[in-house]
């Protein structure tokens, strides 16, 4: 299977303090690879790094075999094309309406008529399990678990070929985070998307993984199946997984 | 020396910020000729920036209006010299006060909600979500912002202006007694349009340091809720105080001999 994502030697500093220290890490077409770790390890910055919000201070990511660092504004668009992103906090748009927040990205790209936005996006609400009066209404007259799910919606609203997701079940509670994890499993299947996830979450972990990789202190110390990260007897991923104060990553 | 590395210190600070900021706006400026034009949320700012101040700087100017006349009457009382009332008021709105009061007045309300706007969008990854939606932030953030800024504030304190002669006509009719008709003539024959020329020049760019310092603030903004209260501050400090020391600079180019 070809790789989608492929990142090698990848660094990033913030001033004096190195977040990503020599990071390799490759993400098969097609897999869903689960992106786990303390607080602070780096998550986050490599995600925002994989998609260029972050600009890498050394190595090399490609996507689909395309070198992505240090490439022009022009080509970082098109490739922009190919992603979508859940946010941890959702990261809708308070100022527009939940259709418009949707289809934004689509509109961004060609002209649709308003009218034939909001069927897009009724149709997409219905595929997150919301009804099609929400289209209409402003992202803070939503709940916290209704703003995922457009967050969702949005992310997947261009019909992606790698999607994101960061943490997608904090804050949320066990059965609406299970049932935002079957979402994602569903909707991923659909378009047959590659996907990589940041979560603390072990249910969703356990839901969601292919692969799984855990990140320590800006380096990737392990990295197996979402079956063998029960099994490995590394003293790094039985702690984390089992959530034990004792141990190397104290 | 721990006294000469804090002076260092904030010396490459002050740079390094101005560095920062002049490449913000640049990029903000080359950015206006840049396709797409996001003409709906250029329309929103210009109604945020202009329509919706209009009231406080209708206040601000008419109460200034009048103020200036009653204090011109009071000192050119002292040399017989209460007919110039009307010169002097226009001359000072149109050059001075007009745009000076107006854009401080403009930056205390809109800096302010640009950087919290803006500052929450970035704490809360909506400036991110643009990025990923193949969104270019600045072009749809602060391109508008800057361009709204620019055109709004000429036509603000060119109200303003006319707000502030009014106030200052009406003190002299009700209060000094001035004869209306002969107040406007005298207001009318003072009139040059180099003073109103500059004063609007000089409004252009005061909105476009509102508008850049708001945005610089908030885009920027770190550290959460507090990072956000912060951002808020130093625009509209910041704001001000360029609007001081640009209203210097264009004085000096505008009326230097």
């Amino acid at each position: 299977m070809a790789n989608k994502i492929e990142i090698r030697d990848l660094c990033k500093s913030f001033g004096s303090k190195h977040i990503l220290k020599n990071i390799d890490l490759d993400v098969p077409e097609g897999r869903s690879l689960v992106i786990l770790g303390g607080s602070g390890s780096g998550k986050s910055v490599l995600l925002k790094t994989i998609i260029g919000i972050l600009k890498a201070d050394k190595g090399s990511i490609r996507v689909d075999g395309q070198e992505t660092l240090g490439m022009s504004h022009k080509s970082r668009v098109t490739l922009l094309e190919k992603f979508g992103m859940l946010f941890q906090g959702g990261a809708l748009f308070d100022s527009i309406t939940v259709w418009e927040n949707i289809t934004f990205g689509l509109r961004q790209r060609q002209k649709i008529s308003d009218h034939d936005a909001i069927e897009i996006a009724t149709e997409k609400l219905k595929q997150v399990g919301l009804s099609p009066d929400t289209a209409k209404l402003f992202p803070s007259e939503l709940s916290g678990g209704m703003q995922k799910r457009v967050s969702l919606a949005r992310a997947t609203c261009m019909k992606p070929e790698i999607i994101f997701f960061d943490e997608p079940t904090t804050g949320l509670d066990p059965i609406l985070a299970s049932v935002i994890n079957e979402l994602i499993v569903e909707t991923v299947k659909k378009l047959g998307a590659t996907t990589v996830t940041i979560t603390h979450n072990m249910s969703s972990m356990t839901r969601i993984a292919d692969d799984v990789a855990l990140l320590y202190k800006g380096n990737v110390i392990w990295r197996g199946t979402g079956e063998e990260v029960w099994k490995t007897d590394n003293p790094h991923v039985t702690q984390f997984i089992h959530g034990h104060a004792e141990g190397p990553m104290a | 020396m721990h006294f000469f590395t804090a002076i260092g210190h904030s010396t490459l600070s002050i740079f390094a910020l101005i560095g920062r900021l002049s490449l913000f706006a640049w990029d903000g400026l080359l950015s206006i000729f840049k396709a797409p034009f996001f003409t709906k949320q250029f329309l929103q700012q210009f109604h945020k920036i202009g329509w919706l101040s209009l009231p406080v700087i209708g206040l601000t100017m008419l109460f200034t209006g009048a103020v200036l006349a009653l204090q011109i009457y009071i000192g050119g009382s002292r040399f017989n010299a209460e007919q110039i009332v009307p010169s002097i008021v226009l001359i000072a709105i149109l050059r001075e006060l007009g745009p000076v009061l107006g854009g401080l007045m403009v930056a205390g309300r809109v800096s302010a909600a640009i950087a919290a706007e803006l500052g929450t969008m970035r704490v809360t990854e909506q400036i991110d979500a643009l990025t990923t939606l193949s969104t270019d932030p600045v072009k749809y953030l602060i391109v508008p912002r800057l361009l709204a800024g620019i055109l709004s504030l000429p036509l603000l304190v060119f109200v303003g202006n006319i707000i502030a002669v009014a106030g200052g006509w009406a003190v002299s009719m009700s209060r000094l007694g001035f004869n209306g008709d002969i107040y406007l003539k005298n207001t009318l024959d003072s009139f040059l349009w180099e003073d109103l020329h500059s004063g609007l020049v000089k409004a252009a760019f005061f909105g476009f340091v509102i508008a850049l310092s708001g945005c610089y603030q908030g885009f920027y903004s770190t550290g959460g809720a507090q990072g956000v209260g912060r951002a808020t501050t130093n625009a509209v400090v910041s704001a001000s105080v360029m609007i001081l020391a640009l209203n210097y600079i264009l004085t000096e180019t505008f009326f230097s001999a």
